[in-house]
């Protein structure tokens, strides 16, 4: 046994194994993957457990799937609900993580997906009775995955980018909560991420007609251009990057709540009121 | 060959012990030091998942020690093919705060790969280096960074060489905490 440890030996050092810079074509050329470029909402919430220390429980919010028959909606949905079972997960709520894992199922089942991920939700269901916490979040991740590879499956790609772009939205939304809370602001560096806006925005932008039919697409395009414009243009001062937060989480919650609106149904109850640090999350 | 199979079997009945807790000293260590980090199953060996490729196997059997060092793996791979002096980029945003690994494996045995990590301008970073071998079974290597400020990086591989002519089909993972 000892031999077979052994051979998974690691050795740790620092180095640096080139000094050549990229080019601009290879800097181009760079390959984007959805799974592995964008950070999931629990890797945005892990670094902001670094930085600050939220209180988890004041964030979860009760999260009902859309009722709707637009598939990009329920697209966009499952991107949202997917970030609140992070919150969720951070807030050791069993029962709002099996609410959510059922949210999940049922827009997948609208979308025609559900038959593949009938025992993710029971897996959920089971970590959850046993608060079995890490096994959760990696099971929300795989089952985000599972949801996005079924799209693709029924050739139905441009959707993964929806549920990817909600996703990360969820993910700004909150963080921009919490950071607004603390007086230092602290928090603020993880969500410096202009770059990933853009890129969002741009994959909404070369979506085919069909799916962006509805509008949402376009707000949403334009919610992420402006979240993308505000994080660059956010200034050092502290009080020009309270007012840039203010306006992204401002912006953010209200496209969160629409995604999540049914259109026979008043907009989810967002909490877009900016949070000051005597009401911290 | 023979020889090989009968490692691979090894190591995979270990992962599966430890995964049973079976083996429990290092196990208990890993959760206190890690704020109750349960180590999860490890992704090859969920049988509802796609079947890997051997290069994600292989990479997912090294990333293994980093799962139960408190990291979680994410739930892709990258994977491509590589001919020798070819080089492909990865683009990736990493966030201030957290420690990130990326794991790279492919089956071709003893190629020399150059894994480099670049900052948005394209300059390379220093990482954290370090040599996992899943069972000396083809080639590994995995670099790891605490990125000093978010933002979008790029991850490079290069085939540089190999005693044989085929081409490096190979998988990355990454994994963070």
């Amino acid at each position: 046994m000892l031999v077979l440890l052994s051979l998974l030996s690691r050795e740790v050092h620092a180095e640096t194994s080139t000094n050549e810079a990229m080019t601009a074509s290879q800097m181009q050329g760079a390959v984007f993957l959805d799974s592995l470029s964008m950070p999931s909402p629990g890797e945005v919430f892990s670094a902001l457990n670094k930085n600050c220390h939220p209180s988890w429980a004041s964030l979860v919010t009760p999260s009902a799937a859309p009722v709707s028959t637009d598939r990009s909606q329920l697209a966009l949905g499952v991107g949202v609900l997917a970030a609140d079972g992070y919150i969720a997960v951070q807030a050791q709520d069993g029962q709002q993580v099996k609410n959510i894992g059922m949210e999940i199922m049922a827009v997948a089942k609208s979308l025609g997906i559900g038959k593949n991920l009938m025992s993710r939700g029971n897996s959920l269901i089971e970590f959850a009775k046993n608060s079995a916490w890490d096994s959760l979040a990696d099971e929300l991740e795989v089952t985000e995955s599972e949801v996005k590879r079924t799209m693709v499956e029924q050739k139905d790609h441009a959707l993964v980018t929806l549920t990817s772009a909600a996703a990360w939205l969820r993910g700004i939304d909150v963080a921009t909560k919490i950071i607004l809370a603390d007086d230092s602001l602290r928090g603020i560096s993880v969500i410096r991420q202009p770059q990933m806006a853009r890129q969002l925005s741009s994959q909404i932008e070369e979506l085919p007609e069909r799916i962006k039919r509805d509008g949402l697409d376009s707000k949403l395009i334009k919610c992420l251009d402006s979240v993308a414009v505000n994080l660059e243009t956010m200034g050092n001062l502290p009080e020009e990057e309270r007012l840039s937060l203010q306006k992204i989480h401002r912006e953010s919650a209200l496209m969160v709540g629409e995604i999540m609106a049914s259109p026979a149904l008043p907009l989810r109850k967002m909490e877009t009121g900016i949070p000051t640090a005597s009401s911290k999350p | 060959m023979k020889c090989r199979a009968i490692i691979l079997c090894l190591v995979t009945a270990l992962l599966l012990s430890q995964r049973d807790g079976l083996s429990e000293a290092p196990e208990k260590k890993v959760a206190v030091e890690s704020g109750g980090i349960q180590p999860a199953s490890p992704q090859f060996l969920d049988p509802s998942l796609p079947i890997p490729t051997e290069a994600h196997r292989l990479a997912l059997l090294s990333a293994h020690s980093l799962n139960r060092e408190g990291f979680r793996i994410r739930d892709g791979e990258w994977a491509s093919s590589l001919h020798k002096g070819e080089a492909d980029f990865l683009k990736l945003t990493l966030l201030e705060g957290n420690h990130y690994w990326f794991v790279m494996a492919s089956p071709v045995q003893a190629a020399t790969i150059r894994m480099t990590l670049y900052d948005s301008h394209g300059h390379p970073v220093i990482c954290e280096n370090r040599k996992e071998t899943a069972g000396q079974i083809g080639t590994q290597k995995a670099i790891g960074l605490i990125p000093a400020t978010s933002g979008q990086y790029y991850l490079g591989i290069k085939f540089l060489d190999s005693p044989s002519d085929q081409s490096l089909d190979f998988s990355l993972v990454s994994a963070y905490k």
